[in-house]
């Protein structure tokens, strides 16, 4: 099994929450709050879109 | 259930040059409450003492977020965040289990982080970073009595 690559797609987006399409290959919604993407996500599509914060790019995360 | 490392974006900086990515182990899960449910990215997180999610995820799930009670938590660098607790229900792939989980409107850095207390002691999980997999199987009580003559 080889990761999942999201790179390219979540590069603009770091610092920000987003919603997903289920096959992960679009950002369906952005926004700096999660209450923001909750809201457009639910105007936007009728599937369940899968919700992830992009951590800043100049920032390592620890645990 | 095998779930693949997630590779995200991140900008070289002087220790690391050349990096512009790093596999992370998020896995998708459902966070419910009640009728209400969020899939989220959550990041399997052995160093974590229990499950966290934002505040605000509460909130969209219908949770009265701070009338929950409070536990203080600390990580890196002594900085204290508080917590809220409620009884939630998590589902990975078929599998659905009820969590005493955290919710705290501070930073997280992550969609939600599925620590020791009510993650990893319902679930055997292998790390297997070469083949940029996770590895997550539900404990029988076979497994769980013979987990406890191993160790």
């Amino acid at each position: 099994m080889k990761a999942l690559k999201l790179a390219e797609l979540l590069r603009n987006y770091g610092g920000k929450w987003v919603a997903l399409n289920r096959a992960r290959t679009q950002v369906l919604a952005s926004g700096r709050s999660l209450e923001e993407v909750l809201t457009f996500a639910d105007k936007i599509t009728s599937e369940r879109p899968i919700i992830s914060f992009v951590s800043p790019l100049d920032l390592e995360f620890v645990g | 259930m095998k779930f693949p490392y997630q590779e995200r974006p991140r900008s070289p900086s002087p220790a690391f040059p050349n990096a512009t990515s790093y596999l992370v182990p998020f896995i998708p899960i459902i966070v419910k409450n009640g009728s209400k449910k969020v899939e989220v990215d959550a990041l399997v997180d052995s160093g974590a003492s229990g499950c966290l999610f934002p505040g605000m995820l509460g909130i969209a799930l219908g949770l009265e977020v701070h009338k929950g009670p409070t536990q203080q938590i600390t990580g890196l660098g002594h900085k204290e965040i508080t917590a809220h607790f409620h009884n939630i229900t998590l589902k990975l792939g078929n599998i659905e289990w009820k969590v005493y989980a955290g919710f705290s409107f501070d930073y997280l850095g992550a969609t939600g982080l599925l620590g020791q207390r009510g993650f990893f002691d319902n679930f055997r999980v292998i790390f297997d970073r070469s083949a940029e997999c996770i590895i997550i199987k539900k404990r029988t009580i076979i497994q769980q009595l013979f987990t406890m003559m191993d160790c």
